[in-house]
């Protein structure tokens, strides 16, 4: 995951060079051992002749299906200070969605981009190619994913959770700063697991697909009556690879194909244990990967990888008090690992440093931190809803290496950091359909000093089928370790670098036309100062610096239409203008237009259905100013269950039209954009017991 | 530009293929209900084991109790889904739909939805004096002379009750329905929180 790694040496240093951690072994071992519960009501289907069962009185508490991660308690998806999208497990497998990626691809307004090694999510407008996504958030289970040495949002086959064990996915766009501080620039992600209560028994599951690829997981769960349930499951990945990209830079070597691109394997556990208020939750993934022509200029040489390990804990208490005190504590542990092996030539970038034919660069990171959280809402005078919460978090390792094999260390960077938190919200109702959500969150980071974000948001709903929000945030993303410390020759150390911030304004207008169909429309406005990219410093030296700027305006308009027996139809477009504030360009690897459709059409009632997909965005360019096209990308998938008890089958195809097309990456690859995949296919038993 | 007229013809064509396979055929589909609507489908169904009607409400000893729902039917087939089979005071469960208030007179209970907004006071005042169970959710359902008013709080199903509407209509309704209430309306414009 490395930027500008081989451009480095630091010609007198050499270093004696550990390569393995003894946290990493640690790490996986905790991992499972905290093996972790949680948190939040996932909300079930809800089942008529169920609640016919209840009592009156336990009738009353059942809520209507809602998002958590907006306001961090459940409401409604109306009354959410936000533009929410949420994605069922059901719709996932329906849709045959492969990763968090493809998921987050079917939401109207995201996109995402691959560059051979990572895949990065983008939303109206922003997706920085050489970013790494650290400008949206992603949770699980209220707990951050984000690691604090890129502040990479995970998606692709290196994320934590396996897909099958999401409940749901809650998208909630615009700043989210004012609740979560760091990341939260452009929208946050909440994935909701499955619990014990979800799997009631045991479940296998394997899938094989294109490029050799392999799945396997078991997982298994319950629920007693006396209030504890438990999920635990295992899985792995284990891919060939693709090795049909073409490369049209390298066309002499090897006709230009590299070797095999993605070849992978992803070893991962996951658990939750909960009773009564306690629950905890955890997890470890590890994925190690080939990466044959990314950042680097030699080509087809197998031993480019990179590896990726992540593991989290999160220990919590929740308790409801006697006069609606709700009280939510908990402590977490993160632990994120990168290293990347880069050969490079002698004449890497010019650099006449490398002796040998080719040197094998090698980068280790490692990142060991510790966290809590309390957090208490109440309800005063009937129609406040009061949040104040406050967070403490402790990088007590961030470290970053940088050695050739063999060779010389040019950079052994140990640092540490603090961060420190407090939040309030309230939620006024001020009439019945009239909502006044107002707050705002103040954090300290020990490398630049403090930030306030403050978000407030008027939420009017006329009548039960239409509401109006109108919501103003601003919100930052915190120049992250590598920006702060990764330093080499001609480069200057990043001086008092600044949050990048987002002032936000958005109008929602959502509308129920009728039982089947939903519209729901946004027009947006984001200025985003202080953008964090490589420039030019007094002494001329390359760094770090808050140095660019951009806005972006545009629309949303969506259509969701629900019937009966299971059909389900999704039309969304999407409209951004982002242009960079110097330049008034367009930003590079950003669509102008954004168009999906996603039909489900039930083949045998409740038990066979057929899904089809289409993904459009117009042309974006790369970093040098040439367009790569506009792929129109189609998948169809076939999923059935219970046509034997326990089974369930599903069969997909994706980019069905095997369409050729290509992303734009960082400007750190000697290519400006890589090839992604054409046709390929997954086919995926599931037995649940 | 170019691409424009590409996503428009698409779209075009895509809402052909729909219409062709019959997709969008208005009223063609039934509609599934929403998880809050099956949420307030049960509450009718518990609501209704706490009324008691005046005798004069039915034409005959053995006449079904009926429930009727006013212009588009939010539940889809949930209400009758959960009714079917049951007896409520000893009498079988009939569910309907009603184009006007003048049809629905002869129910015991009418559900008024949200999209019937515009005829709220119309539909009340042709009901009015006749022995039936309005339930509503328009924020100004009470007000303009309804008995039970659905309302969402914290996600939860809430419902007010305006008992001197029932009263005077002859409807009775238990002590136990009236305490789940989240307010009680004793005299017009009076109210009292539980």
């Amino acid at each position: 995951m490395m930027n500008g790694t081989m451009k480095m040496n630091f010609p007198g240093v050499s270093a004696v060079v550990a390569v393995v951690a003894p946290w990493k072994s640690a790490a996986s071992l905790l991992a499972l051992l905290f093996a972790a519960g949680i948190a939040r009501a996932a909300t079930n289907e809800i089942d008529t002749d169920k609640l016919a069962a209840l009592s009156f009185k336990d009738l009353m508490d059942v809520q209507i299906p809602t998002v958590y991660g907006a306001s961090k308690h459940e409401q409604s998806l109306t009354e959410a200070p936000s533009d929410v999208t949420i994605v069922t497990a059901d719709e996932i497998k329906k849709s045959g969605y492969r990763t968090l990626k493809e998921v987050l691809n079917s939401v109207t307004g995201f996109y995402t981009t691959s560059d051979g090694a990572y895949d990065y999510v983008g939303t109206r407008g922003f997706n920085r190619p050489g970013d790494y996504g650290g400008r949206i958030l992603i949770t699980i289970d209220g707990h951050r994913m984000n690691d604090d040495i890129f502040g990479s949002a995970a998606i692709g086959t290196e994320a934590l959770l396996d897909v099958d064990l999401i409940e749901r996915v809650e998208v909630i766009r615009g700043p989210g700063s004012s609740l979560y501080g760091n990341n939260a620039l452009l929208a946050v992600i909440n994935i909701v697991t499955r619990r014990g209560r979800d799997f009631k028994g045991g479940e296998v599951s394997g899938s094989f697909g294109s490029y050799d690829t392999y799945t396997g997981r078991f997982s298994y769960g319950d629920r007693y009556t006396n209030g504890l349930e438990y999920a635990l499951s295992g899985s792995y990945l284990d891919s060939a690879g693709n090795d049909g990209v073409y490369y049209p830079e390298f066309a002499g070597i090897n006709h230009g194909y590299a070797g095999p691109y993605g070849a992978s394997r992803v070893p991962g556990v996951f658990a939750s244990i909960g009773y009564k208020g306690f629950s905890l939750e955890g997890g470890f993934a590890r994925r190690t990967e080939t990466i044959p022509a990314a950042y680097t200029d030699v080509f087809n040489d197998s031993r480019g990888a990179v590896t990726d390990e992540r593991a989290f804990a999160d220990l919590r208490w929740q308790h409801h008090f006697d006069n609606d005190w709700e009280l939510t504590t908990r402590v977490y542990y993160d632990h994120y690992n990168y290293s990347g092996d880069y050969p490079l030539s002698q004449y890497a970038y010019g650099n006449p440093l490398y002796p040998g034919p080719i040197t094998i660069n090698e980068d280790r990171d490692d990142e060991e931190s510790l966290g809590n959280e309390v957090q208490i809402s109440k309800t005063l005078f009937q129609q406040h809803l009061v949040t104040v919460g406050a967070e403490y978090h402790h990088d007590f390792i961030l470290d970053q290496r940088n050695f050739d094999a063999g060779g010389p260390t040019y950079l052994n960077a140990n640092n540490t950091a603090d961060t420190v938190g407090a939040y309030l919200q309230d939620e006024y109702a001020i009439l019945h359909n009239l909502i006044l959500n107002a707050g705002a969150r103040y954090d300290w980071f020990s490398s630049f000093g403090d930030t306030v974000n403050p978000r407030i948001a008027l939420i009017y709903s006329p009548c039960t089928n239409s509401t109006f929000k109108a919501i103003y945030g601003q919100a930052f993303r915190a120049p992250n370790a590598y920006e702060l410390y990764y330093v080499a020759p001609g480069y200057d150390v990043s001086q008092q670098l600044k949050p990048e911030t987002i002032h936000s304004y958005e109008l929602d207008y959502d509308q129920v036309l009728n039982p089947h169909l939903k519209l729901a429309t946004a027009v947006f406005y984001y200025d985003v100062n202080d953008l964090i990219s490589f420039g030019l410093d007094a002494n001329g030296n390359s760094t770090f610096g808050n140095v660019a700027s951009a806005t972006s305006k545009g629309g949303e308009i969506e259509l969701d239409g629900n019937w009966a027996k299971g059909w389900r139809a999704r039309l969304s477009y999407t409209y951004a203008d982002a242009r960079d504030g110097a330049t008034g360009q367009r930003l590079s690897n950003s669509p102008e237009h954004l168009a999906k459709f996603n039909l489900t059409a039930p083949l045998w009632p409740e038990k066979v259905f057929a899904n089809f997909e289409i993904l459009g965005m117009s042309d974006r360019t790369t970093v040098q100013g040439n367009g790569v096209g506009s792929p129109w990308l189609a998948n169809f998938t076939i999923f059935s269950r219970e046509i034997l008890s326990g089974v369930e089958l599903s069969a997909g195809i994706y980019n069905l039209f095997d369409k050729k097309y290509s992303d734009p990456v960082g400007s750190d690859f000697a290519e400006t954009s890589v090839q992604q995949n054409g046709r390929s296919f997954r086919v995926k038993l599931t037995y649940r017991f | 530009m170019n691409f424009h007229r590409r996503i428009l013809l698409r779209l075009v064509w895509l809402a052909l293929i729909a219409v062709a396979t019959g997709l969008i055929k208005p009223g063609g589909v039934q509609a599934e209900a929403t998880p809050e609507y099956k949420i307030k489908a049960v509450y009718l169904f518990n609501i209704v084991r706490f009324v008691k009607w005046p005798t004069n409400a039915f034409s005959a000893a053995d006449s079904p109790l009926v429930i009727c729902v006013l212009g588009e039917n939010p539940f889809d087939t949930e209400l009758q889904k959960l009714m079917s089979g049951r007896l409520v005071g000893g009498r079988t469960v009939v569910v309907k739909q009603e184009a006007t208030a003048a049809d629905a007179r002869m129910c015991q209970v009418v559900f008024i939805p949200a999209s019937e907004h515009a005829n709220l006071r119309l539909h009340l005042a042709t009901l009015r004096n006749a022995p039936v169970l309005t339930i509503g959710e328009i924020p100004e359902f009470l007000g303009d002379g309804g008995v039970i008013e659905f309302f969402v709080q914290q996600n939860k199903v809430r419902f007010d009750i305006n008992k001197a509407q029932a009263d005077a209509e002859g409807v009775q309704l238990d002590s136990q329905l009236l305490s789940l209430a989240h307010a009680v309306r004793e005299k017009t414009g009076k109210q009292e929180e539980n």
